[in-house]
């Protein structure tokens, strides 16, 4: 085999990896969860949300946030060194979590949060 | 969205340069680094593009790290195998051509290993269970024939040795409690300074490398290895306690004799397609099967249709990029080595991987790494092949799948 062919189908694998890159970058959001879908038939799924944080409460060991995506979910989120963001009213923040259920409501106890702006 | 993927991409193939390169430096270590920074970097990066950096690292350093293993003698699990025939072309001046082989391994592999995705997203969730049964007495078969093919009593009783001391130092390294990367000084001194230690006895010199332009083998062979890379590669992904290393003696004997080059076509091709069918493994049964994926699992629990796209694009991305490195980079080796006294590289780099052990392992790891290199001394001595070592990793995952 020539080296330069070598090169070539490289640089093919390379230009078709950017192209589905392209793609992909531009569908990825639709893969997020709607909170109006997440129901308790989730219970104990991961989901990945956004939405902006219309309430947080801080307490000693958890933060307690309600997303508004228009509709509201609450997100749980336990304080650990590797998980804390700094978060405010207003963030618009990503969340990934497990779906769980607390007095009969649907809430996110939160495994990672990012703020996006 | 698209920018920040392409940016974390490119991140992730200049980390794979660097774990690639380094000897000691694992992916694994990096991988555990980003996630452990996560919070922070994720002000940056989502995690989606987070995953996408680890994945272009992870093939990225499957393509770099067969310049160290072929030019110093210092291999990690994935490579360990392609020491031997590696140094062997290098000593005829064809180390250029050993790393090419590897590469033409790892690029049509990949592509071959991708093409097979939606086949595998169909077999995994319903072969995975009733094929984890027959791994063990699987490996055992390959063993046992692998030792009978040697010639004479002599041979076949050397080579049982050598699988059984190598496998025991294995057994206890990986049990070993509180023991920091247990396969780097082990791996180290059974493939890498064992042999450097029999190339200064032998005062080996290097000859002056040829760089050619092209690579003649014979097509059967190529599709023997690159087929044997895919499938092999491929089935460590779907199971635990098999890794690259196992899975270069199964393919290695399922093919039956391989040429040095087709076998440096096939040892190239495992590593890579292990790391992208191990993205399989994580859609279709959401299991991790090696560090890179287990630190993408860390960061998004489980990945949909959507996101293992974005990752096998990242793959091929980062698979081309990787190409083009390796050969570049592999002419400035060559450079180097041709410059250095031959015995004063091998002494160097015998010193650097004692350094690199005692700052990762500590005492225990330079005990370990003494004990491998006497036992990897052995092979050269009663001139048996080398790959019996590798009963370092066989026996504990053999042990694994039957206890």
């Amino acid at each position: 085999m020539k080296e330069k062919n070598l090169l070539k189908i490289a640089l093919i694998c390379s230009l078709l990896g950017l192209l589905i890159l392209y793609l992909v970058s531009n569908n990825i959001e639709i893969k997020e969860k709607n909170i109006e879908k997440i129901t308790l038939d989730n219970k104990d799924e991961f989901v990945n949300i956004k939405g902006t944080i219309s309430n947080i409460v801080n307490t000693e060991k958890v933060t307690i946030i309600k997303i508004l995506q228009p509709q509201e979910i609450t997100v749980v989120l336990f304080k650990n060194e590797n998980k804390t963001t700094t978060i405010q009213q207003g963030n618009e923040i990503e969340v990934i979590g497990k779906v769980d259920e607390y007095e009969g409501k649907i809430e996110i106890i939160a495994d990672r949060v990012r703020v996006i702006k | 969205m698209f920018l920040e993927f392409l940016i974390a991409a490119l991140l992730g193939i200049f980390a794979g340069i660097f774990t690639g390169l380094t000897p000691g430096i694992h992916i694994n270590l990096v991988s555990l680094l980003v996630v452990s920074a996560s919070a922070y970097l994720s002000a940056v990066f989502s995690f989606a593009s987070l995953g996408v950096f680890i994945i272009s690292m992870a093939i990225t350093h499957t393509f770099l790290d067969t310049l160290p293993a072929i030019f110093l003698g210092a291999p990690e699990a994935e490579t360990a195998l392609s020491v031997l025939p590696g140094h062997r072309l290098l000593l005829k001046g064809m180390g250029y051509e050993a790393v090419k082989l590897t590469i033409i391994g790892s690029l049509f592999s990949l592509i071959t290993a991708l093409a097979f995705f939606p086949l595998f997203i169909f077999l995994v969730p319903r072969i995975y269970e009733k094929l984890q049964v027959y791994i063990g007495y699987a490996l055992i078969l390959i063993m046992v024939y692998m030792i009978l093919i040697e010639k004479g009593n002599d041979k076949k009783f050397w080579s049982f040795f050598v699988f059984m001391m190598s496998g025991i130092l294995g057994l206890i390294v990986l049990t070993f409690p509180n023991l920091e990367q247990p396969l780097f000084p082990l791996l180290s001194g059974l493939f890498g300074v064992s042999m450097l230690i029999v190339s200064l006895m032998q005062k080996t010199e290097i000859p002056k490398q040829s760089i050619t332009d092209q690579i003649k083998i014979p097509k059967m062979q190529s599709f023997k290895a690159v087929g044997a890379a895919t499938f092999t590669g491929s089935l460590a992904s779907f199971f635990p306690g098999l890794g690259p290393a196992q899975a270069a003696v199964i393919g290695s004997q399922i093919v039956g004799s391989l040429e040095n080059y087709a076998f440096l076509i096939l040892v190239g091709g495992i590593n890579t397609v292990n790391m992208a069918v191990s993205l399989v493994s994580l859609y279709t049964i959401n299991k991790a099967r090696n560090g890179a994926v287990l630190a993408i699992m860390e960061l998004l629990h489980s990945i949909d249709f959507s996101i293992l796209m974005l990752f096998i694009a990242a793959t091929l991305f980062a698979g081309g990029i990787a190409t083009f490195l390796t050969l570049y980079l592999s002419k400035i080796f060559i450079k180097i080595i041709e410059k250095v006294n031959y015995s004063k590289l091998c002494i160097g780099v015998i010193i650097f991987v004692t350094i690199m052990v005692f700052y990762f392992s500590s005492w225990l790891g330079l005990l370990i790494f003494l004990v491998s290199t006497a036992i990897g001394i052995i092979p050269n001595i009663v001139n048996v092949k080398r790959s019996h070592s590798m009963g370092c990793l066989i026996l504990p995952v053999i042990l694994f799948f039957i206890l």
